[in-house]
């Protein structure tokens, strides 16, 4: 009797005590460097790149290579074939020559480059595999074929967290308690409680998706990427300069970040052009509660209401993609004649296949992904290497923006480690390593169009290098994008970040 | 004991035992409220179990149609034994149990609650309906209310006819009289002389008007403490009632000499 | 006044969604005595299954399978449970349909055999803990199945994205709407007259009224409950089905809060009343976006607030004045209430877990100390609901809210309008107290709010006061908590706390020298209130008002025929109650450099109550256990390192499905029982029969009684 009891109550235990663990302990994917040929040391760990002439490019395939192998497989010249540093930014050659002619695994033996990331996931909420998934996928294409960081292979350590600020507060200490070279943040919603910890040990963050305002003004962060710090204030150029708007609605969310996104990146910025173009143009903001279907029509009403007597409106979203989805067909059904624009986060292939988004302008990077045609030969290169990378370590999720994100992110962090290295900076030396990103003047982020500069950042945002957005144009389900008025050469938000950081600054107190 | 048939059974009187209990005992949280107890019915039978509150005579009852288990022993009704814990199993192989509370559902109308009790084809329904009606004529004008609005009569009777219905060959009637006028008591309980007669069902009355219960009945048990202490024909029992009074008060007791 | 009637008409439009999912909601009632709150989460698992099918041609089971495959695992090959069938491409749309009714369908079946049934005969809160179990698990198997993107379906039929347009007034509205209005009123008259007109509608409202009376005419209470089931799961599944071209799926999840105020609306038994309801909650909800847009609307009305809460208030209200007419399920059994027993030797056993917990914070590795905090913090909440749920029998869930809203009070009351930190965002203004003063203040405003809370409780009971107060949540979050005017700049967002100082003390958990939240004298003081509450507790327990709790808890009528002062109780228990969830708010706010009203979401306090639950609600050592139990606590973080590679939704659903393993086998004591004496008693009544309460007087007469029984009746 005594002993039944005792086996129900651990079986009762034992399912208790796996309810929501959260598997915060790594899914250590980190040595994953598949017991290849050892070779002591790679080749070429000096070359940079040289600036040779482009030759005819070897890769005229638009086609992606769906073996697991991603070498180029005619012999290529050794570096500086589509890319140049004083384009894409320091590095870009050295990078082309390593993914041309890979020069095979890491060496085991050397003390690895330590790289941490927390993501959010398992949530219905939300959960964002694709983002770990696509930055592993880079880490172990450079530990297998790309020799790590100069030979030092990569430990990818991911703390997967759901949406308890406890279980994200644990994966910052853990995070600081591993002390890695460099930390990638995935999409989490507890940046802000990670910060302190994260940055306050002392190692440097790269960012694949900012959401909040403190990930953007934390010093000793980095972001190569836009979110609503490059989008928004694009968007409001756009609307204002670019399609000469009269009366322009932003739609927003009422969470949390939205709210901050909209007071932080849009509110003064929409004022600061105000007082900028007097005159010129009304605007006003239209909260989205999101994820509740019951305000979608009366907002389409109000906004409605709003451009009575416009003659060239334009709604710009800045809003997550479901939402997009919800307010463009009420936008549609109602009837509202105005130039849809929408930021980035509203691309999604739900969204393009929406009939209502015929002739939508949508918010993208540096190249319109989805027109292979248009790419030029640094585009298809750095596709090709990412799809194989992709493809060889065979993600669950469905590959994404996101995922694309993540891999082009470690991909970057890759090859500038490997510079630092190189030019002699300690890399593991947190503080020396934030300080390169800092000053970093042409950084190369790979896929990125051009060379970012990280030290004109405003003083507001000391966290965003990336200052470059673009619009493309929708042509409706089953079309294409195409350039829109804004061109291939999109919208540069360097100076207007630094004007409404003088003239329309954050609030101190209130 | 042999029964003392008193009336003509017209029909389907054909002496089987539709219930059959062997040594039961039964109780709550494992504590035997009755013990030991036989009884059984046969067809067109009326059987009285009589006995003071808290004798078991409700407890008995809900062992027999499920509602509570046996501790030990046995019941079979119709000839199998009950499913305890699906009573609406033993339902529908042809019990009715009319509980002390009547069950009856307030919300709905007169006509629905009878509707419930329906079973089998068509016209085995229709025959059903009208077997109950024709018993219990005073519900015909009241279809359609709702039988929560009915008075105590109304609602004894509809009970009583929403258990006729299904044409139940083994009916148990808890406490008919049960907060009712005594001159309603006495039209009413007759009606299950009626339906052994005329059904040749067997019928387990529980009653506190001994004489009315014994009037109607063939046979009757007197239950005291959870135990059977005295059986016999209904009509002998009526003679004796120091032996009544005695089992009624507990004490030991000879058999009826 | 011309925009607000359009925003009232277009109201109608969600107004039939809730419609829908309200009538499928009395159906569920009707037939089985249970609120389902995983209703929702059978809307969305069949919208997804529709979309699915129609996008990729398959169909995933509701489940996963349960053999890993990670590891060496994946190499075993194993075939195992299926979960995806291929039903092949581009499937027509009414295959679809019928598809995700069929699963709709089929779940009802799931939850009816392996949840429902099983919990026939136990209290309201199992019922109850077993449908948040429920709804718990289909959210994790959604996210395991169906991943967690967005996916916008355009829908079929006139219920589609690119629905034309309807010219109203001058405005513009989605001819989708009216077709939905249109099918919640299709939906709930057809049930209507399922209900009124067929053997099975009656026999259901039979059985809803009377068990037992159902069960001796033939009926099976357990066939009529499956039956209500697959009905109500269907009626999910096409409100889904049909609801899914206007948002994405996995919100609606949380649409069975709006549904519950349309069954409610419909006193959880007549169908064309939760239709009313649900429409009428569309259309107020709808206008009140119209409304907040005119300047004259009150700042310190926060306008998306009164939107989500007024439809939900007139309900409380309705409610409350008519409190004595709820339906009361007339089941043939209820289990009894789970034991509550004294804490013996309290002292002793808090002695031994200070000294436990000290020892842990010293010895820990510092990323520990936040786990070890986070227990203790949940330990502490859980306090408070043993007070109220455990000994008063209070099925109430907006406990968690009021910690909310002391969190958020104390960050007003001591904010002084400087920043906090270097990069917070935003910068309160405040009243600039100290913070034990603040603390106090925000304390005092949790308990006002709760006894405020706690006024329907006077009238409303059981599990439509669980309702209530889910409700309330909803009101709290947007009236109170997100109320940038009441409690600063922040509340909307991220509201940035204080750096807590007592008495010259520094007891915020952010620890300045390492930057880590380990600082001990934060833990300390958590250990410090955790004690000082838990003697508290079990004080109260041992004294004169424990067992007045206890009494009420029983049977309030008997309480009060037995001179206990019921309303009196009532409030007392939940003005202690909620001074504990303050207590617990401000200490998560010292733990944490901003607070949001995310972290004090529904979901939030529903996984606390379910492991308060399954710890054991109704003593200390099950809050203890249910501290432990929580994500980001001890044994999740133990169990974390172990448990690597396996995706956190697995893990989400075996502890859902734990939880209702749990609520089946004991009852609501929970798993600190199991250790006793009485624990075996439990166990030993797994075979236990559902007993019916014995009829009156069993043993208990007088010989007087019984000679005056026989006088009449030989009268």
């Amino acid at each position: 009797m005594v002993s039944r009891n005792k086996w129900l109550r651990l079986l009762t235990v034992l399912f208790a005590f796996s309810l929501f663990a959260a598997a915060c302990g790594s899914s250590d994917d980190g040595d994953s460097a598949d017991s290849g040929d050892t070779e002591t040391e790679d080749a070429d760990s000096g070359v940079l790149g040289d600036d040779e002439p482009e030759e005819e490019p070897e890769e005229a395939m638009e086609e992606e290579p769906e073996e697991a192998t991603e070498e180029e497989p005619e012999e290529a010249p050794a570096g500086g074939g589509v890319t140049s540093d004083a384009v894409q930014g320091d590095g870009a050659e050295w990078w082309e020559q390593q993914v041309t002619n890979p020069v095979g695994p890491a060496d085991e033996s050397l003390e690895p480059v330590v790289i941490t990331m927390t993501n959010v996931e398992g949530s219905p909420a939300g959960s964002f595999p694709e983002i770990r998934e696509g930055a592993m996928a880079a880490a172990e294409n450079i530990n297998a074929n790309l020799g790590g960081v100069n030979g030092r292979p990569i430990e990818f350590e991911v703390c997967v967290n759901g949406l308890d600020p406890a279980e994200a507060t644990n994966c910052a200490n853990e995070v600081a308690d591993a002390q890695p070279n460099l930390h990638i943040q995935g999409i989490n919603f507890f940046n802000p409680l990670m910060w302190p910890t994260i940055t306050g040990a002392g190692i440097p963050v790269l960012q694949t998706v900012p959401i909040f305002v403190s990930d953007f003004n934390t010093p000793g962060l980095i972001s190569t990427e836009g979110g609503c710090v490059s989008a928004f204030p694009g968007g409001a150029q756009y609307g204002v300069e670019v399609l000469e708007s009269d009366a322009i609605a932003v739609v927003h969310s009422d969470t949390g970040p939205g709210f901050e996104c909209f007071a932080d990146t849009q509110e003064r910025f929409y004022d600061q052009l105000l007082d900028e173009n007097p005159g010129a143009f009304k605007w006003q903001g239209f909260p989205d509660a999101s994820g509740d279907p019951t305000d979608n029509d009366a907002i389409v009403q109000n906004i409605a209401a709003f451009f009575e007597g416009a003659e060239n409106p334009s709604v710009f979203f800045g809003i997550q993609a479901s939402d997009c989805n919800e307010i463009l067909s009420s936008l549609s059904s109602a009837g509202v004649e105005a130039t849809i624009v929408m930021s980035g986060s509203c691309r999604d292939d739900s969204v393009l296949a929406n009939p209502a988004s015929a002739g939508v302008h949508v918010g993208g990077v540096d190249t319109i992904t989805e027109r292979p045609d248009l790419w030029n030969d640094y585009q298809i290169l750095s596709f090709d290497v990412r799809e194989a990378a992709l493809d060889a370590f065979g993600p669950e999720a469905p590959k994404s923006a996101f995922m694309e994100v993540a891999h082009d992110v470690m991909m970057s962090a890759w090859v500038a480690l490997t510079l630092m290295d190189n030019s002699g900076v300690d890399i593991d030396d947190g503080a020396s390593v934030t300080d390169y990103f800092v000053n970093a003047t042409n950084l190369f982020r790979v896929a990125g169009a051009k060379g970012q500069d990280c030290t004109t950042n405003a003083s507001e945002f000391v966290s965003v290098c990336q200052k470059q957005m673009n619009n493309y144009v929708w042509s409706g389900p089953g079309g294409q994008f195409e350039y829109g008025p804004s061109g291939e050469e999109g919208v540069d938000v360097t100076d207007i970040l630094r004007r409404v950081g003088e003239s329309n600054p954050r609030p101190v107190a209130e | 004991m042999t029964d003392t048939a008193t009336t003509t059974s017209s029909s389907a009187a054909t002496g089987e035992t539709l219930l059959d209990i062997s040594n039961l005992s039964a109780g709550y949280s494992g504590v035997a409220v009755i013990r030991g107890v036989n009884l059984h019915i046969k067809s067109g039978e009326v059987v009285a179990l009589l006995g003071p509150n808290g004798a078991g005579k409700t407890t008995t009852l809900l062992t027999v149609s499920g509602l509570l288990k046996a501790l030990e022993g046995s019941v079979a009704v119709l000839g199998a034994p009950t499913t305890f814990g699906a009573p609406h199993k033993t339902a529908r192989r042809g019990l009715a149990h009319v509980p002390e509370d009547r069950s009856l559902f307030f919300g709905l109308t007169v006509q629905e609650n009878l509707k419930l009790g329906l079973r089998g084809s068509r016209s085995e329904q229709a025959a059903g309906y009208e077997t109950a009606l024709d018993l219990l004529p005073a519900l015909k004008p009241l279809m359609g209310r709702r039988a929560g609005l009915l008075s105590g009569g109304e609602q004894q009777m509809l009970a009583m006819a929403r258990a006729l219905v299904g044409k139940p060959k083994l009916l148990l009637v808890d406490e008919m009289s049960l907060g009712l006028a005594p001159i309603i008591v006495e039209r009413l309980l007759p009606i299950v002389r009626d339906i052994a007669d005329n059904t040749g069902a067997g019928v387990l009355i529980v009653e506190q008007h001994v004489h009315l219960a014994l009037e109607v009945a063939d046979r009757a048990y007197v239950m005291s403490h959870g135990e059977i202490v005295l059986e016999g024909a209904a009509a002998e029992l009526m003679e004796r009632r120091d032996l009544l009074e005695a089992s009624y008060l507990g004490g030991g007791l000879e058999e009826d000499a | 006044m011309k925009e607000l009637i359009i925003a009232l008409i277009a109201g109608v439009g969600a107004g039939g969604l809730y419609a829908m999912l309200g009538a499928g909601l009395v159906v569920a009632f009707r037939g089985s005595g249970v609120i389902n709150f995983a209703h929702g989460a059978v809307a969305a698992y069949a919208a997804y299954t529709f979309d699915e099918l129609r996008e990729n041609g398959d169909v995933y089971l509701p489940w996963f399978d349960p053999i890993p495959e990670f590891g060496f695992l994946k190499t075993l090959r194993i075939n195992n449970l299926p979960v995806k069938l291929h039903l092949g491409e581009d499937p027509s749309t009414w295959l679809a349909v019928a598809v995700a009714l069929l699963m709709s369908a089929f779940i009802g079946l799931l939850m009816h055999f392996l949840v429902f049934r099983p919990l026939r005969n136990a209290p309201t809160l199992g019922k109850v803990i077993g449908s948040v179990g429920v709804m718990l698990y289909l959210s994790s198997i959604i996210a395991v199945n169906f991943g967690g993107q967005n996916r916008a379906d355009v829908g079929f039929g006139g219920f589609t994205t690119d629905s034309p347009a309807v010219e109203i007034l001058g405005g513009t509205i989605p001819r989708s709407n009216f077709y939905l209005l249109a099918a919640a009123v299709v939906m709930g008259a057809a049930v209507w007259a399922l209900y009124r007109f067929t053997r099975f509608g009656i026999s259901t409202r039979a059985a809803d009224e009377n068990e037992k009376g159902a069960a001796l005419l033939g009926y099976s209470p357990q066939f009529i409950a499956g039956a209500n089931w697959v009905l109500a799961s269907v009626l999910a599944g096409a409100a889904g089905v049909l609801f899914i071209h206007k948002t994405q799926p996995a919100l609606f999840v949380l649409f069975v809060v709006p549904a519950l105020g349309a069954a409610l609306f419909g006193n959880l038994s007549s169908v064309p009343g939760a239709t009313v309801g649900g429409l009428l909650i569309g259309i107020a909800a709808s206008g009140g976006v119209e409304l907040a847009d005119k300047g004259w609307w009150p700042a310190w009305l926060p306008a998306e607030g009164v939107r989500n809460t007024v439809p939900l208030l007139v309900i409380i209200l309705i409610l409350y004045f008519r409190g004595d007419k709820l339906p009361i399920r007339g089941s043939i059994s209820i289990g009894r209430q789970p034991r509550a027993p004294e804490s013996n030797n309290v002292l002793i056993g808090l002695g031994v877990c200070v000294g436990i917990a000290i020892l842990l914070s010293n010895i820990f590795v510092s990323s520990w100390e936040a786990i070890l905090t986070t227990s203790l913090l949940a330990t502490l909440f859980m306090f408070s609901l043993v007070v109220l749920v455990g000994y008063l029998g209070q099925i109430s869930l907006v406990q968690f809210s009021l910690a909310g809203v002391a969190a958020f009070t104390m960050t007003r009351l001591a904010a002084d309008g400087t920043k906090v930190r270097p990069n917070d965002f935003f910068v309160n203004t405040g009243w600039d107290l100290p913070d034990p003063l603040a603390a106090l203040g925000a304390v005092i405003v949790a308990t006002i709010v709760g006894l405020v809370v706690g006024i329907p409780a006077l009238r409303i009971r059981g599990v439509q006061l669980a309702v209530v107060t889910l409700s309330a949540v909803i009101a709290l979050e947007d009236i109170l908590i997100r109320n940038t005017t009441l409690l600063g700049e922040g509340a909307k967002s991220t509201n940035p706390t204080p750096e807590p100082s007592w008495f010259g003390q520094y007891v915020g958990a952010f620890n300045p020298d390492t930057n880590r939240t380990d600082y001990w004298k934060y833990t300390a003081f958590l250990i410090l209130a955790v004690s000082l509450v838990g003697v508290a507790v079990a004080n109260l327990r041992r004294g004169a008002m424990g067992r007045k709790f206890l009494a009420v808890r029983a049977n309030e009528r008997a309480a009060a025929a037995a001179g206990i002062d019921v309303s009196k109780t009532k409030m007392l228990g939940f003005g202690i109650s909620s001074a504990i969830a303050g207590i617990a708010g401000v200490l998560f706010a010292y733990k944490l450099p901003a607070v949001s009203s995310d972290n004090f979401s529904v979901f939030a306090g529903l996984a606390l109550l379910a492991f308060a639950y399954l710890g054991g609600i109704t003593t200390i050592g099950g809050a203890v256990i249910g501290g432990l139990l929580v994500a980001g606590g001890l044994s999740a973080e133990t169990l974390g390192v172990h448990f690597e590679d396996i995706d956190v939704a697995y893990i989400n659903a075996v502890g859902a499905i734990g939880l209702i393993i749990n609520a089946i086998v004991t009852g609501g004591e929970g798993i600190a029982m199991l250790q006793t004496d009485q624990g075996k008693h439990i166990l030993a009544g797994l075979r236990r029969d559902p007993t019916i309460a014995p009829p009156d007087s069993v043993l208990n007469l007088t010989q007087e009684e019984i000679q005056g029984d026989v006088e009449g009746a030989l009268v």
